[in-house]
């Protein structure tokens, strides 16, 4: 076992030259800095292991996320709270990332490992769009996200993510999570509530819905779960992708769903 | 939870791979396809932990093409075999793979009627057998291929022979979903249509 003092760390200034060569580093390729060690992985755990070591913050772990392909797109439907522990941080984060004006992408996990490698995602395939004058394929992009966060596998990335857009071959999602894998499918959920919402989604399925069906079985499916998972909840919001690329269909308080869905009236405002 | 079977036929090997990708209690994916066809005489059977399973197949497939590549001609089934347990070897120490694989393929040269068949497991052992099985599936499987498996079997007593190990995983296996099967043989891989009891 390593044993660093956390409590007396020198804090050296940096050279000029130090911060230029650090931001120039940073400019080039997108990475974290990792220890200078055989194996970082196992090095950072040991290390921060330590009684007064710092520790470690985690955003947004509770959550629930969801898309599905049908014949008229795909749907992404997501919750917007975010937890540390019992606290809610926040009732009003955008889970879904527009990476691209054609692809979208989910967040669950940690927020900030999704943002950053999603952001990270972006400028990567608005890159391969420059280079090869054409888009990017789902595939094509979900892939490298997989490779990123494979290439990081051990050193405690959490993300599971849904990656969709509409390319050459049409809709497609893929899933995408911190352990690398990576799997092509048609209804994929994730997060805590992931296990409650597929209970509504599978069993309201149908290929051949309308459009205003299909974005009331993603809201329905994600309420549903926001209902019986502590760490989820918030507003819902709803996107829809079709070939001209993305669109945000709605953004709906849980509460006021809740309300609409089981009748209830407000004590204080009796019904007409 | 992962199934891998594969055992000789007259002519041939049958390999059976579960279909299904899970997470933790979540099943992820039903017809995920874990028999890679490497070229078209060769099949690798793979599973093991999420993200290694792919990575690790795929880079071995681009490697055997390279090999194809570069010589104008194709890698044999024994030469792959070791190769690939020399890539889980070397690797177990800095960054282990944890993934089971079987090899299954067919080159005219190879004795026996050109068929071989490879055990692999993630610790970098290398197994030639006539029949292999991966998972908690061995535990149900292996004695019933001793007692059941000839490797002079038609390729349809084959068939009827994965169909009984699989009612078998049916009967008594815990967990047991959907598979899919394919056939190596002189005239190269086919995809076979599977239907395990339900």
């Amino acid at each position: 076992m390593i044993n660093i003092d956390f409590d007396n760390i020198e804090q050296s200034q940096p050279t000029l030259y130090d911060t230029l060569a650090s931001d120039v580093k940073f400019l080039n390729t997108p990475h974290f800095e990792l220890p200078p060690n055989a194996n970082p992985g196992d090095f950072l755990r040991e290390t921060f292991d330590h009684p007064s070591a710092p520790k470690a913050l985690e955003f947004a772990h509770g959550t629930t996320t969801l898309a599905f392909v049908y014949g008229g797109g795909i749907i992404v439907s997501v919750d917007s709270k975010s937890t540390q522990g019992p606290y809610v941080a926040s009732r009003s984060v955008k889970k879904v990332i527009e990476i691209t004006p054609t692809l979208l992408g989910t967040m669950a996990g940690g927020a900030a490992d999704c943002s950053f490698w999603e952001r990270e995602l972006g400028r990567r395939c608005r890159l391969y769009e420059l280079r090869n004058k054409e888009l990017i394929s789902v595939a094509a992009a979900s892939k490298i996200l997989a490779n990123i966060v494979y290439s990081y596998k051990g050193y405690g990335l959490s993300m599971g993510t849904m990656i969709t857009g509409w390319d050459k071959t049409g809709p497609q999602l893929y899933y995408v999570d911190n352990d690398g894998t990576r799997l092509h499918g048609q209804r994929f959920s994730c997060g805590s509530g992931s296990t409650y919402a597929y209970g509504v989604l599978d069993t309201g399925f149908k290929w051949d819905m309308n459009d205003e069906e299909a974005y009331e079985l993603g809201r329905r499916a994600v309420y549903h779960a926001t209902h019986r998972d502590a760490y989820s909840g918030g507003a819902i919001n709803v996107y829809h992708v079709q070939k001209d690329g993305w669109k945000k269909i709605s953004s709906d308080d849980c509460f006021k769903l809740y309300q609409k869905y089981y009748n209830i009236v407000p004590i204080n405002k009796p019904a007409n | 939870m992962e199934t891998l079977l594969a055992f000789k036929v007259k002519g041939g090997v049958l390999c059976l791979a579960d279909s299904s990708v899970n997470h933790s209690i979540v099943k992820m994916k039903d017809d995920e396809d874990k028999i890679l066809e490497i070229d078209g005489h060769k099949l690798l059977l793979s599973a093991g932990e999420a993200g290694d399973r792919v990575q690790f197949t795929e880079y071995i497939s681009k490697n055997i093409k390279l090999y194809s590549l570069r010589n104008s001609y194709p890698m044999s089934t024994p030469a792959a075999a070791n190769f690939i347990r020399n890539e889980l070897a070397t690797s177990i120490r800095s960054h282990p793979y944890s993934i089971n694989l079987i090899l299954a393929g067919y080159d005219k040269e190879v004795e026996d009627g050109g068929t071989s068949l490879y055990y692999m497991d993630y610790l970098g052992s290398l197994q030639k057998l006539n029949f292999g099985c991966h998972g908690y599936a061995s535990y149900f499987l292996l004695g019933l291929l001793d007692r059941h498996h000839k490797c002079d079997l038609s390729l349809e007593d084959g068939i009827n022979l994965m169909h009984l190990c699989t009612t078998e995983l049916k009967t008594r296996f815990l967990v047991s979903g959907k598979y899919t099967l394919k056939f190596v043989s002189s005239e190269g891989i086919k995809v076979l249509p599977f239907n395990a009891p339900q």
